[in-house]
C-alpha cells in the first residue's frame, strides 16, 4: 500500500533522509521511531505532497505522488504533528472545508462529521472558532479531518502530543480499528509506550537512514537482551 | 531598568541580525526599499518646496496663512497618527505572544509595556518619520535655512509631536481596553469613531479657513504679520498649533520665539511619555486582562452571509467551493480586513465623487493630455494599492494551517487559481467602476470611457497576477497579520514593479494622447489608429506580464511547504 524507494531529500549541502526503503502493505501499523533531527517529519511531509524529494520515489495505493499526486491523496490521510487550524473557521467548518477539498458529497459529509464528533466527544466547542482552542481540541479536528475521507492509508505525525489521557485513549482505539479494518499506518512518534502498543512493525532512522526495521516481536526479544526496557534499545541503537 | 535595557539591547540585535542576513533575494528586497522609499522622500521634499514656492510667490498667500494652512494639515496628520497607533497597538500590545510571553517572566508590567510602546512606535512611524524629514528638508530649502534648523525641527518638534499623538493613542487604548468588556467592544469602537470624526468636524467649523483667508487678504499686502487673534482660543493648546507658531517665527527670522515653542512640545511629550508611563503602571495589566474577557470563546452565531455558510451544499465544484467561502469568512471574520476594504472603498468612492465634477477645460493640448494621463494613472494607483493591501498577502495568510490544502487531492495549479480569480472579480469591478466615474465630466469624449475601461481591466489583470505571485513567491507564513505582510520589504519591492509597469504605461500613452487632445482642440490632420495602436501596445505588454507573472506564480506554487 506504501512503497517508498530510494528516498533522499537534500536541503543545500545537509541531508535530511538518505536513500531510505520501505514498504507496508494493507492494514499494517508501521511505526517510525529517531532522535530529533532524524527525518521523520522530512519522511512523512514528501509522503504527504508538501515536500518534493530531491531523488527516489513514494507510490501510495499505487500512486506515484510525484507523477499522481492526487490520485495518491485522495487514498492518504494526514495528520500533522502541529495542527495548525485556520483560526477564523469553526471545528466544524474546518471538517467541511476538509471534506470539500476531498470532494466528498455534502450527505456523506454531514454523517461521516456528525459520527467523528460523537467518537472524538467534541460537540460542546465544535463550533467554535478555532483561534480559542486548546493544543488538545486541535489536534482532534485535525484527526478527525484526517479521518473524514475514509483513507486507505493514515499517515501520522505525532499523534498524541497535547491530548489528555482520555482523549489520548479514543484516538488510540480509533487508529487500532483503522488498521485492523485494512488502513495502512505510517505514524513518526517520540513515545515508545505508543509505538510498542500499536504498531506491527518498526522502523528506526538516524541522520536520514534506517538503521533497524522489524517487528514489534522481534523488538521485545531484543528488549529483552538488554535491561527489558525498550528505552535501554533505543538509546543503544541511536547512539 | 536593567531588565529593560537588557531587553532592548536583544531587540535591536535582533533586527540587525535579520536586517544583516545576505542573500540574493534580501539584496533585492532591500534595494527595492530603498529605492520606492528614496522615491517618495524625493518626492515629499520637491512637493513640499514647490507648495511652498507657490503659495507664497505665486499665489501671495503670505507667512501668516502659509503657517495656518501647515497647523490644520498637521492637525489631521496627528489625528491620523493618533488612530493609526490605536489600531497598530491593539495587537502590537493585547494580541502579541510576545506580551504573553513577558509577562509570565519576572519582568514588571510596566517595563512589558514601555518595550511594547517603543515596538509599536517604530514599527507605525518610521514611513512617516521619513516623509517629515524630507517635508521639512523642501520647507527648509525653500527658505534657506541653516543646518541648525532642521535638527531642531526634526528632534524637537516632529519627534515630539509624534510621541505625543503616540502616547495619547496608547492611554486612550488602555482606557478602551479596561471599559470595553462593560460597554461591548463595538460601542467602545463607535464612540472612538464619533469621537475622531466630531474632532476634525468641530476643529474645521472652528477655524474657518475660508474666513480666515477673507480677514487676512483684507490687510493684503501685509500678509505675513501675526494674525493670531484670528485663531480659536482652543488653538493654542494643539499640538500642531505649536508646530506651525515655531516654523512661522522661524520663518520671520525670530529663532527665539521659535525655540521657546519647540522646547515646550518637546517638555509636553515628555510630560505625555511619563503620563502614559503612570497610567500604564495602574491600567496596563488590568486591561490586559480585560482584553482575554474580550477573546472569550462562545459558539458562532448565525449571521447574515449564512448563504456562504461552510455546513450548506453547494452545487459548484466541491474543492473550489469550499476555497471560496473558506476565503469569504476569513476576511469577515478578521476586522482589520474588511475595516481597512471598508475605508479603502470610502476613499474610492470620495475619489471618484470628486473627479466626476471635475471640468477638464484647458486651450492646450499639452495640459489637457498631462491632466488627463494623471487621471488615468491615479486610477491604476489605487487599484495597485488595492492588490498591494489585499492580493499580496493572499498566501501568506494561508499561514501554517496551508498544510490541510497542500496535502488535500486538490492541485497547487488550482489553488493559485481559485485565489487569482477571488481577487481579480472585485478588483476588476472597482477598476471599471473607477473608469466609469472618472470619465462623467469628459464624455464627450466618447471613445475614452471606453478606452479607460479597457486601460483598468487590462491593468487590474496584471498588478493582481503580479502581486500574487510575488505575494507567493515572499510567502511568510509565520506573520498572521495581513497589514504586517503588505508593509514588508518584498511588498515595497512589487510596489516599485508596479510603479515601473505605470511608468511604461504613461510612455506608451504620452505621445498618442497629445495628438488625440491636439486634433480634438486644434483640429488638423489626426490618425484614429494611433490610439488604438497604443492600446494595443499596453494591452500586448500587459497580458505579457500577466503571463509571465501567473507562470511564475504557478512555479512558486510548487515548493516545499
Amino acid at each position: 500500500m506504501i512503497k517508498i524507494v530510494e528516498l533522499t531529500k537534500r536541503f543545500g549541502n545537509f541531508t535530511a533522509v538518505d536513500s531510505l526503503s520501505i514498504e507496508i502493505p494493507a492494514g499494517e501499523f508501521y511505526g517510525i521511531l529517531g532522535p530529533n533531527g532524524a527525518g521523520k517529519t522530512t519522511t512523512i511531509k514528501m509522503m504527504t505532497g508538501l515536500f518534493a524529494p530531491t531523488s527516489g520515489t513514494i507510490s501510495i495505493g499505487g500512486f506515484d505522488i510525484q507523477r499522481s499526486p492526487a490520485e495518491a491523496k485522495r487514498c492518504t490521510g494526514y495528520i500533522p504533528d502541529q495542527p495548525f487550524l485556520y483560526e477564523k473557521l469553526t471545528g466544524r467548518e474546518f471538517l467541511y472545508f476538509s471534506a470539500g477539498l476531498y470532494s466528498l458529497d455534502h450527505a456523506t459529509t454531514t454523517s461521516r462529521i456528525d459520527d467523528l464528533i460523537s467518537a472524538f466527544e467534541i460537540d460542546t466547542w465544535i463550533d467554535r472558532r478555532a483561534e480559542h482552542y486548546s493544543q488538545g481540541m486541535r489536534q482532534r479536528i485535525a484527526i478527525a479531518s484526517g479521518l473524514l475521507h475514509d483513507p486507505k492509508v493514515l499517515v501520522i505525525d505525532e499523534p498524541m502530543i497535547g491530548l489528555d489521557p482520555r482523549s489520548a485513549h479514543v484516538v488510540k482505539q480509533v487508529l487500532k480499528d483503522k488498521s485492523k479494518s485494512g488502513t495502512s499506518v505510517f505514524m513518526s512518534t517520540h513515545s515508545l509506550p505508543v509505538a510498542e502498543e500499536l504498531c506491527d512493525r518498526v522502523g528506526i532512522v538516524k541522520q536520514g537512514k534506517l538503521i533497524f526495521e522489524d517487528t514489534i516481536s522481534t523488538l521485545h526479544a531484543l528488549k529483552e537482551e538488554h535491561d527489558g526496557k525498550l528505552e535501554s534499545l533505543f538509546l543503544e541503537l541511536t547512539k | 531598568m536593567p531588565v529593560l535595557l537588557h531587553i532592548v539591547f536583544f531587540k535591536i540585535r535582533i533586527f540587525f541580525k535579520l536586517s544583516a542576513e545576505l542573500s540574493a533575494k534580501n539584496l533585492v528586497k532591500h534595494l527595492g526599499s530603498l529605492i520606492v522609499f528614496g522615491g517618495f522622500a524625493v518626492g515629499a521634499f520637491l512637493f513640499a518646496r514647490v507648495l511652498t514656492e507657490y503659495l507664497l510667490v505665486k499665489a501671495h498667500l503670505g507667512l501668516f496663512l502659509l503657517h495656518r494652512f501647515l497647523s490644520m494639515l498637521m492637525f489631521v496628520f496627528f489625528l491620523s497618527v493618533n488612530v493609526g497607533n490605536i489600531i497598530v497597538s491593539y495587537a502590537t500590545f493585547y494580541r502579541s505572544r510576545e506580551t504573553e510571553f513577558f509577562l509570565t517572566k519576572p519582568v514588571s508590567h510596566t517595563t512589558v509595556f514601555i518595550i511594547k510602546f517603543l515596538d509599536n512606535f517604530f514599527y507605525s512611524s518610521t514611513v512617516l518619520f521619513i516623509v517629515v524629514v524630507a517635508v521639512v528638508l523642501g520647507y527648509g530649502s525653500y527658505f534657506s535655512m541653516p543646518a541648525l534648523f532642521y535638527v531642531r525641527a526634526i528632534v524637537l518638534q516632529f519627534i515630539p509631536f509624534m510621541l505625543i499623538a503616540g502616547c495619547l493613542a496608547v492611554t486612550t487604548l488602555m482606557f478602551l481596553m479596561r471599559i470595553a468588556p462593560r460597554f461591548g467592544i463595538w460601542k467602545v469602537i463607535g464612540v472612538l469613531l464619533v469621537f475622531t470624526l466630531g474632532a476634525l468636524f468641530l476643529y474645521f467649523r472652528s477655524t474657518n479657513p475660508i474666513q480666515m483667508v477673507d480677514s487676512v487678504m483684507q490687510h493684503y499686502p501685509r500678509v505675513d504679520q501675526y494674525f493670531a487673534g484670528l485663531d480659536p482660543s482652543f488653538a493654542r493648546f494643539l499640538p500642531n498649533q505649536w508646530i506651525a507658531e515655531s516654523l512661522y517665527w522661524t520663518a520671520r527670522g525670530e529663532h527665539g520665539l521659535a525655540l521657546q515653542f519647540a522646547i515646550f512640545t518637546t517638555l509636553i511629550s515628555a510630560a505625555a511619555f511619563l503620563g502614559m508611563v503612570l497610567t500604564a503602571e495602574r491600567l496596563f495589566y488590568g486591561s490586559w486582562l480585560s482584553s482575554l474577557a474580550l477573546q472569550r470563546p462562545s459558539r458562532e452565531s448565525r449571521s447574515m452571509f449564512e448563504a456562504f455558510s461552510l455546513t450548506r451544499p453547494s452545487s459548484f465544484d466541491p474543492q473550489t467551493s469550499v476555497i471560496l467561502r473558506k476565503e469569504f469568512w476569513q476576511f469577515i471574520r478578521e476586522p482589520s480586513q474588511w475595516i481597512h476594504f471598508g475605508v479603502i472603498v470610502l476613499l474610492v468612492l470620495t475619489f471618484v465623487g470628486s473627479i466626476s465634477s471635475l471640468k477638464f477645460e484647458t486651450p492646450l493640448p499639452f495640459y489637457l493630455t498631462a491632466s488627463y494621463l494623471t487621471l488615468l494613472l491615479f486610477n491604476v494607483f489605487l487599484v495597485s494599492s488595492v492588490a498591494l493591501r489585499f492580493v499580496f498577502p493572499m498566501i501568506s495568510v494561508e499561514g501554517q494551517s496551508f498544510w490541510s490544502m497542500l496535502s488535500a487531492p486538490i492541485s497547487r495549479a488550482k489553488i493559485y487559481l481559485v485565489k487569482l480569480a477571488i481577487a481579480l472579480v472585485p478588483l476588476g469591478g472597482i477598476g471599471v467602476l473607477l473608469a466609469v466615474l472618472s470619465h462623467w465630466s469628459i464624455q464627450h469624449y466618447k471613445e475614452l470611457p471606453w478606452f479607460a475601461s479597457a486601460v483598468m481591466i487590462c491593468s487590474t489583470m496584471t498588478l493582481v497576477s503580479l502581486n500574487l505571485t510575488a505575494g507567493a513567491y515572499f510567502s511568510d507564513f509565520r506573520e498572521k497579520n495581513p497589514i504586517k505582510v503588505a508593509s514588508s520589504q518584498s511588498a515595497t519591492l512589487t510596489f516599485l514593479i508596479s510603479i515601473l509597469y505605470m511608468t511604461v504605461m504613461v510612455a506608451i500613452f504620452f505621445v498618442p494622447f497629445n495628438m488625440y487632445f491636439f486634433h480634438a482642440l486644434k483640429g488638423g490632420e489626426y490618425n484614429p489608429q494611433t490610439l488604438w495602436f497604443a492600446l494595443g501596445s499596453f494591452v500586448f505588454i500587459s497580458a505579457a506580464i500577466s503571463v509571465l507573472a501567473v507562470s511564475l506564480g504557478l512555479r512558486t506554487m510548487k515548493r516545499d511547504f
